[in-house]
């Protein structure tokens, strides 16, 4: 009994004893690593023959675009000047000077003359040091007209080897700008150019004033509303246009407002606002056959939709709390999964997804300006981007999402002094430069991929 | 009859040993059954070898009440700005001492010089005049001392105070000689009470300036050893989180499979050397792995440690999680 007794008290007792004997380790969160930057340098061309002050002129422009291109990729490349670095033979295939220096990347370009005039050719290597091997070579020919666009090309391939995901090297943007103005007649135009500001070509011969500008996901076609002015009736109608020849057609022209379009990701069917019922709400339009099918249905404004890169997520600005705030549903039904995501700001404005759906830019009004801001698509983590910066509005990622394109308006106290351009940004605020000058007020820009010819 | 008797008081002994034996079992089972569900639960029992571990994670918690005012480049410089000043607020402690130090001195080498002076001025009228114009001079450059301390005080940010409030406690107070045959007379009492005791009572009052060991005032409250210690470890934890995560960086490549996963054991001396390190758990990866450690010993040395939770840091109980 006895013994009993002392083996239960044991029993009972001991595994209490160990727990309080033993001290709480104590793990430390270290968190996310940053990312450690890959040194790449773009060395001096190597000239195999002797080239005039145009075609070397020529050379330079071509070989500047490269570290041009990777410059906007500052967070994630060193990038070397190789003014003071020395030019080895371009067949050199000692590494060594390079790896001991921790240079991973390097490129190196042979340029040759073409049998046609005005054309020179190029042969560009990128050689990875460490494991002694060439990633890419490539052959090929420029002439002066197309230069920046086999530039920009080989940029983008040589960044796809390396980080294994595309560029923005070969995107475009596409805005809205009033250069055509003639005194007191407004006149809206579109208009497209390269990512870094280059390249400016005008779409759109309307002399009208086109508004909400928006690209297909395969880059070929646009979407865009046309305010047509002069006599008559003055409606807002929805066309859509071909970026290769230009064409365009009426999509919609429903009366009262048919704007703020966008293609789903097949292209087969767009999105927009159409306010013909009497009030604004979004609707979806099958484009093979005309059908219409409404997705809210409130008597708050519904507009501004955009979607996510798999079709599933809508985003959209309603009144229907009093004030203009964020929402998300579901686009496959009639006021289906209708959540709210905004609850602050005076006037919040055109909200657009991340291309990976996790993030959603927008234009909040906030100390007498609008400016931008980043909200997580569950409505946390709002971030400020933009601040003592003009009036900035209407916010468009890049394809690769790192970068957000926006309308910037500095008022000055002579308003004609005034100007308004495109500006671009990393995703977390730090301008990187002005895309647009002189050519007017510029305004409602929109980031593409046109399609690889 | 007896026999019989005694029989069945046996009998009934043996029958009531057999209930309570019956009883104490059951009773033994239904408490080990609880214990073994309670270990069950916690789950803590099976790993009774492995010491329990706590994960510190840092964390800031928002109450989305109105658009944000600041940028994201803005936060990030403020952050800076934080460690900044309170690096700058140290060294303004230190810098601020070392002036007095130089005070002193000057006024010890002004001591020096008054008795000879003083005889001087006792045999000439003319330089009377002199020495009462010094002694408001230094009547005010003790008042103006006394002010710049109480400006210190009210500018100084919270976490110093404490600190200034320890110094006075701790300095010692140089009387001056004619400050001296002034207090005789006005010692603060109205009472006479004699060099010594007056000594006793400035003391006390000094005293009563400085902090008692085992105990911290914080807004007011008064906390446990405990707390303290802990809040000691937290402030701890946080600078070698802060210092470790300046060095960890990893290519694109690595970063990008989020399920690696490496832990490393730190073992820090009172100084805040790196004494070893082990790795307690392996990603998988050799080069996640080998980054991580690589680390560790670039974050290397790391803040000395305070004596209360010296022991510890010196037994391994800090891990790194990298990247929890």
């Amino acid at each position: 009994m006895k013994n009993t007794l002392l083996l239960s008290f044991v029993f009972l007792f001991f595994p209490f004893g160990l727990s309080w004997a033993s001290n709480g380790q104590m793990i430390i969160e270290i968190g996310e690593a940053a990312l450690d930057k890959k040194k790449i340098i773009f060395q001096r061309p190597y000239l195999a023959e002797k080239f005039d002050v145009f075609e070397a002129k020529l050379i330079k422009e071509f070989h500047s675009i490269f570290s041009n291109d990777f410059s906007f990729y500052k967070k994630k490349f060193f990038i070397i000047d190789p003014k003071n670095e020395p030019v080895s033979d371009f067949d050199d295939k000692n590494f060594e000077l390079w790896t001991n220096r921790q240079f991973k990347f390097i490129t190196r370009y042979l340029f040759t003359k073409n049998i046609k005039k005005g054309a020179i050719n190029f042969k560009v290597e990128l050689i990875d040091t460490y494991n002694k091997e060439i990633l890419l070579s490539e052959k090929g020919h420029f002439f002066s007209r197309n230069l920046r666009e086999k530039a920009h090309a080989l940029t983008d391939l040589i960044f796809q080897k390396i980080e294994k995901t595309p560029s923005i090297f070969r995107s475009k943007i596409i805005f809205v700008s009033d250069m055509m103005s003639k005194g007191r007649r407004k006149i809206k135009e579109l208009f497209s150019v390269d990512f870094d500001g280059r390249n400016l070509k005008r779409l759109t011969h309307h002399k009208g004033i086109v508004i909400s500008p928006s690209v297909s996901s395969d880059g070929k076609k646009v979407l865009y509303t046309l305010i047509r002015t002069g006599k008559g009736r003055k409606n807002l109608n929805l066309y859509s246009m071909n970026l290769k020849n230009r064409r365009h057609r009426i999509i919609s022209s429903r009366k009262g407002i048919n704007s703020g379009a966008i293609f789903t990701s097949d292209g087969r069917k767009i999105i927009l606002t159409l306010s013909h019922t009497g009030n604004a709400e979004i609707y979806e339009i099958n484009l093979s056959n005309q059908r219409l099918r409404k997705i809210t249905h409130h008597f708050g404004v519904d507009v501004d939709p955009d979607l996510s890169k798999d079709g599933k997520v809508l985003t959209f600005l309603s009144s229907r709390s009093g004030k203009a705030m964020i929402y998300l549903a579901d686009p496959s039904g009639k006021e289906k999964n209708v959540k709210r995501i905004g609850f602050v700001g005076q006037f919040n404005a055109t909200p657009r997804f991340s291309p990976g759906g996790n993030e959603i830019v927008f234009s909040s009004w906030m100390d007498n300006s609008f400016d931008i801001f980043k909200i997580k698509k569950d409505g946390s983590q709002i971030y400020r981007l933009t601040k003592n910066f003009g009036s900035n509005e209407e916010p468009t990622f890049s394809p690769d999402g790192e970068f957000i394109a926006f309308s910037s308006l500095k008022l000055r106290k002579r308003k004609r002094l005034s100007v308004q351009n495109i500006y671009i940004m990393d995703r977390d605020g730090g301008i990187k430069g002005q895309i647009t000058s002189n050519i007017g007020y510029c305004t409602t820009p929109r980031w593409y991929n046109p399609p690889k010819i | 009859m007896n026999g019989s008797v005694t029989l069945d008081f046996k009998d009934e002994l043996a029958e009531e040993e057999g209930l309570l034996g019956n009883f104490f079992y059951i009773s033994c089972l239904s408490h080990i059954a609880v214990v073994v569900l309670f270990y069950l639960y916690n789950s803590s029992f099976f790993r009774f070898k492995e010491k329990d571990q706590s994960l510190m994670k840092s964390f800031v918690r928002v109450d989305v009440v109105s658009m944000p005012t600041l940028t994201i480049k803005e936060l990030k410089s403020l952050k800076l700005d934080r460690n900044f000043k309170k690096s700058k607020a140290k060294d303004l402690n230190r810098t601020e001492s070392k002036p007095k130090v130089k005070e002193f001195k000057a006024h010890n080498s002004v001591q020096k010089g008054i008795p000879s002076k003083v005889e001087k001025l006792k045999d000439d009228l003319i330089f009377k005049e002199k020495s009462k114009a010094k002694l408001k001079e230094s009547s005010k450059k003790i008042k103006e001392r006394k002010v710049d301390i109480v400006e210190r005080i009210s500018e100084t940010p919270k976490d110093n105070v404490l600190d200034l409030i320890k110094n006075l406690g701790t300095k010692k107070v140089k009387v001056l000689k004619r400050s001296r045959k002034r207090e005789k007379t006005n010692n603060g009492l109205g009472v006479n009470l004699g060099r010594k005791n007056s000594k006793i009572i400035k003391n006390l009052l000094i005293e009563g300036n400085k902090i008692s060991k085992g105990e911290n005032l914080i807004e007011g409250k008064t906390l446990l050893r405990e707390e303290e210690t802990l809040q000691i470890i937290n402030d701890y934890i946080s600078r070698v989180r802060q210092s470790v995560r300046s060095y960890w960086k990893l290519p694109e490549y690595l970063k990008e499979n989020k399920e690696y996963r490496c832990r490393i054991q730190i073992f820090i001396s009172d100084d805040g050397s790196l004494m070893s390190l082990n790795v307690i758990e392996r990603s998988g990866n050799e080069e996640f792995d080998k980054r991580a450690l690589q680390t560790v010993e670039m974050a290397a040395p790391f803040p000395p440690v305070d004596p209360l939770i010296r022991k510890r840091v010196l037994n391994g109980d800090l891990i790194l999680g990298f990247p929890l």
